[in-house]
């Protein structure tokens, strides 16, 4: 039913927990999933004594590099259930980022949890989640599942 | 799931013919308190924690105690274990397994494959698939769909997206109209108490008729018809947690967005947003 979903994570056990429900949507339905990570753009070097310690490139990298192996994980998975994956990791505005990417790949549907951390740069919020919620033209699917649930 | 893709198997073993004070070292070693008696890659038997602890229960004389270690250490696994055991094979289910284990009282069960020895399971590791299975973030299935029905177009939409999910994945369908409760309402106050009784049967029944006339057509699907009067929200998240709901399936309106938002927000299941044909989302974010 929906065949191309783009799946907004941002590293965190939280953000994670729609990845089972996607499989189950993608599952036997020929589903493409792309997994997506929107890392917050780096701004300053690191400076360490006056002298820059690391570059914004390389600090990029560095982010690019966490969050690629943390998607290509996932994707392995969902591959293992037959379910084509790709992953993709931008940096910028998260919401901006998201609709991009899910206009310019032509997704049926958005799927992203609410919660998130924000170490590392990436945001995956509340506030993210409501304004996709509000201007993203296709069906999302969010997974709030307050994990508080003594287990 | 069956027993051979939960099963540990690289467990230390140990021969009939070793000695209880091997055995008592090697569980020390590993942190366990069981060992599978293995002869020649074939179970032979289990020696336990319990066993060893009954061999050493003894009459002997005081003055003898001092001999008695060094006999028990030389006594052989062999004599001390438990034979008759049960067993799994690796194609049993996981939920044979579980009741299996629940009756023997002990913490594992051998899986054998025609007498040759392959792993054991033990309680933990079924209270790890216990916990998945309890935990709403391994569903099994789409088994069940609400899908909360107002009457509006947009809400038709969301109707048509939940139903051919249902089909799809062969789900069970609830249809769900909240109404407010009519006591909220200033005016309930002025209502006689006869006639109140009735309103609310009415309302009631207005609700059954609404359901009813947006039901689709079956064709071989389950749908259930709920009308119940709570808080707009509460309603929704009630019925979901009450009918075990995997999924809520909702139109997305900027109108009653506080309202999509508050269900995301408390709902016990993810919740999909649809879009409806009929109104244009909203561009401010």
């Amino acid at each position: 039913m929906y065949g191309r979903i783009l799946v907004a994570l941002d590293g965190s056990p939280p953000g994670e927990r729609i990845v089972p429900w996607v499989r189950l949507l993608a599952r036997g339905s020929g589903s493409v999933v792309r997994l997506l990570t929107v890392c917050r753009p780096v701004r300053e070097p690191i400076m360490a004594r006056g002298r820059a310690v690391a570059y914004v490139d390389q600090l990029e990298d560095r982010a690019r590099g966490h969050a690629l192996a943390y998607l290509q994980g996932l994707a392995a998975r969902l591959q293992e259930d037959g379910i084509p994956a790709a992953v993709e990791v931008r940096f910028g505005d998260p919401v901006e980022t998201i609709l991009t990417v899910a206009r310019d790949s032509a997704v049926d549907l958005i799927a992203m949890g609410t919660r998130g951390t924000r170490g590392l740069g990436r945001v995956l919020s509340p506030s993210v989640t409501r304004a996709i919620l509000t201007r993203a033209p296709l069906p999302v699917l969010v997974a709030r599942l307050r994990g508080q649930r003594a287990a | 799931m069956q027993v051979k893709t939960l099963m540990k198997t690289s467990l230390v073993t140990i021969d009939p013919t070793a000695t209880l004070a091997q055995a008592r070292e090697l569980m020390a070693a590993e942190g366990v308190r069981e060992l599978p008696v293995v002869r020649d890659a074939r179970l032979v038997g289990m020696l336990t924690d319990r066993d060893m602890r009954a061999a050493a229960a003894s009459t002997l004389p005081p003055l003898a105690r001092y001999e008695h270690p060094p006999l028990l250490d030389r006594m052989a696994v062999a004599e001390v274990m438990t034979q008759d055991i049960v067993t799994a094979g690796p194609d049993t289910p996981v939920r044979e397994a579980a009741c299996l284990l629940s009756g023997l009282g002990g913490s594992s069960l051998p899986v054998v494959d025609d007498g040759l020895f392959l792993g054991l399971v033990s309680t933990r590791e079924l209270l790890g698939v216990l916990a998945g299975v309890l935990d709403h973030r391994r569903p099994a299935g789409f088994s069940h769909i609400l899908i909360p029905i107002d009457g509006s177009p947009a809400g038709a939409d969301a109707l048509a997206a939940g139903v051919a999910l249902a089909r799809q994945h062969g789900s069970e369908m609830t249809m769900l109209h909240v109404l407010v409760p009519f006591g909220r309402y200033a005016v309930a106050e002025l209502v006689p108490a006869a006639l109140l009784t009735e309103l609310v049967a009415a309302r009631k029944a207005g609700a059954c008729r609404l359901l009813r006339k947006e039901m689709p057509p079956l064709e071989g699907l389950r749908i259930g018809l709920e009308a119940v009067e709570d808080d707009p929200v509460q309603g929704i998240v009630r019925v979901a947690a009450r009918i075990d709901a995997q999924l809520i399936v909702m139109a997305r309106r900027s109108r009653a967005r506080s309202l999509v938002e508050a269900v995301v927000r408390a709902a016990p299941c993810p919740v999909l947003l649809v879009d409806s044909g009929k109104e244009p989302p909203d561009a401010r974010a």
